[in-house]
């Protein structure tokens, strides 16, 4: 166990405001997601089934510059294993400034990248595949009634994003433990990582959806896509804000403004951080696990 | 104008989170491995609820720093949590899904 000396306001309470204020957000926000999830449960194998015309696979990229998306998205995960190396030692030395134009090009690659795939994408979808989905394969062998649900569920992919989620929570509490040692490098690095793990936890949802919705899944497709795009959504637009203002936290620490007495502000947002993963921790055993049990 | 003192608290080492993350890391495992056996849903179900509730506990209790800050915390998260548990089970008990 570590002894931390903390600086506390004396309040009328004798709490810090701004912290207690968290909690009593993060009590509220639970019924929020509590909601959400109990909607989801209630309208659970209520969805009609959709009728899919079989059709064969189009590749936008591999007509486009003769690689398949696969061999680019795996140059591209190799590229960006080494921007995150480089991208940690350069915060532990201080010359983030010498990195960042690489980084924002190869965000941008990605990004025009992952473009080009969601909109001319579409993966082969043949009658094998309808009965492996649980469909029915309808007269005339060109068309499959399924019902798109929790067969759609992918649990190895969201198994190891969960993973990303977990340790982006290790490495917020080493961030904020490096703090209290007044280890600014270590802090910046830690807290730089987390930053990262979010992004690539993002990454994880928008690859789901963009399969999701390749399959014909939308929102508007029946109560298991209304309800399912809603509480994931809205989860990722919480790990948007918490990337952000962890983002916003590591600039301030270059330009001074995040020092060892700056550790209640850190705590703070690593309440909500932390806050994000206990939702998760929820939603991935009851929607992925439970949901998807004995259907697969 | 609201003045400061400065006091000891205990939290947690470096040592300490690592070794909660393992944990964590291999009741996910776990988990997952749970969804792939062979057992009735009931069973399944039990299982994984009681493994996320330990998860739960230990990223609130450990990495939120719960345990060791002060108890009113605890209560004003608890009430949140209290409610959201409620608000679920009125509602999947309104909509006939507990008994589904």
């Amino acid at each position: 166990m570590a002894h931390v000396q903390s600086i506390e306001e004396q309040t009328s309470t004798g709490l810090n405001n701004r912290k207690l204020l968290m909690w009593a957000f993060l009590g509220s926000d639970c019924m929020f997601f509590g909601a959400l999830i109990s909607t989801f449960l209630v309208y659970r194998g209520r969805s009609g089934s959709s009728i899919l015309e079989f059709h064969e696979s189009h590749d936008a990229i591999k007509d486009a510059i003769g690689i398949s998306a696969g061999g680019v998205s795996l140059i591209l995960i190799l590229l960006g294993i080494v921007a995150f190396a480089f991208t940690l030692m350069a915060v532990r030395r201080g010359i983030v400034k010498r990195i960042i134009p690489a980084v924002l090009v190869l965000f941008a690659i990605v990004v025009i990248f992952q473009s080009i795939w969601i909109a001319g994408h579409q993966p082969e979808f043949t009658a094998h595949e309808c009965t492996e989905m649980g469909g029915l394969v309808l007269p005339g062998g060109e068309s499959c009634e399924v019902t798109l649900a929790e067969n759609l569920l992918d649990i190895p992919l969201t198994s190891l994003s969960t993973f990303v989620l977990l340790m982006s929570s290790l490495s917020m509490v080493m961030a904020l433990s490096a703090l209290e040692r007044n280890n600014l490098p270590s802090f910046r690095t830690w807290l730089t990582a987390t930053c990262i793990l979010g992004v690539v936890f993002l990454g994880f949802q928008v690859f789901e959806f963009n399969a999701f919705l390749q399959e014909g899944l939308t929102p508007r497709e029946n109560l298991f896509g209304s309800t399912f795009y809603v509480l994931t959504g809205l989860h990722g637009a919480h790990v948007t804000l918490g990337v952000l203002w962890l983002s916003s936290l590591v600039v301030a620490s270059f330009k001074g403004k995040v020092t060892q007495k700056s550790v209640l502000d850190v705590e703070i947002a690593g309440l909500y951080w932390h806050f994000v993963d206990i939702v998760w921790i929820v939603i991935f055993s009851v929607i992925y696990l439970i949901g998807a049990y004995g259907i697969g | 104008m609201a003045s400061s003192n400065i006091h000891e608290k205990t939290h947690p080492g470096p040592r300490q989170y690592i070794t909660i993350a393992v944990i964590l890391v291999l009741m996910t495992a776990i988990e997952v491995g749970v969804f792939y056996l062979t057992i009735t849903p009931a069973a399944m179900t039990g299982i994984v609820l009681l493994l996320a509730l330990g998860k739960f506990s230990l990223v609130v209790g450990y990495y939120m720093q719960l345990r060791f800050d002060d108890r009113r915390f605890l209560y004003l998260f608890t009430v949140g949590f209290v409610l959201a548990l409620a608000i679920m089970i009125a509602l999947m008990a309104l909509f006939g899904s507990l008994t589904r």
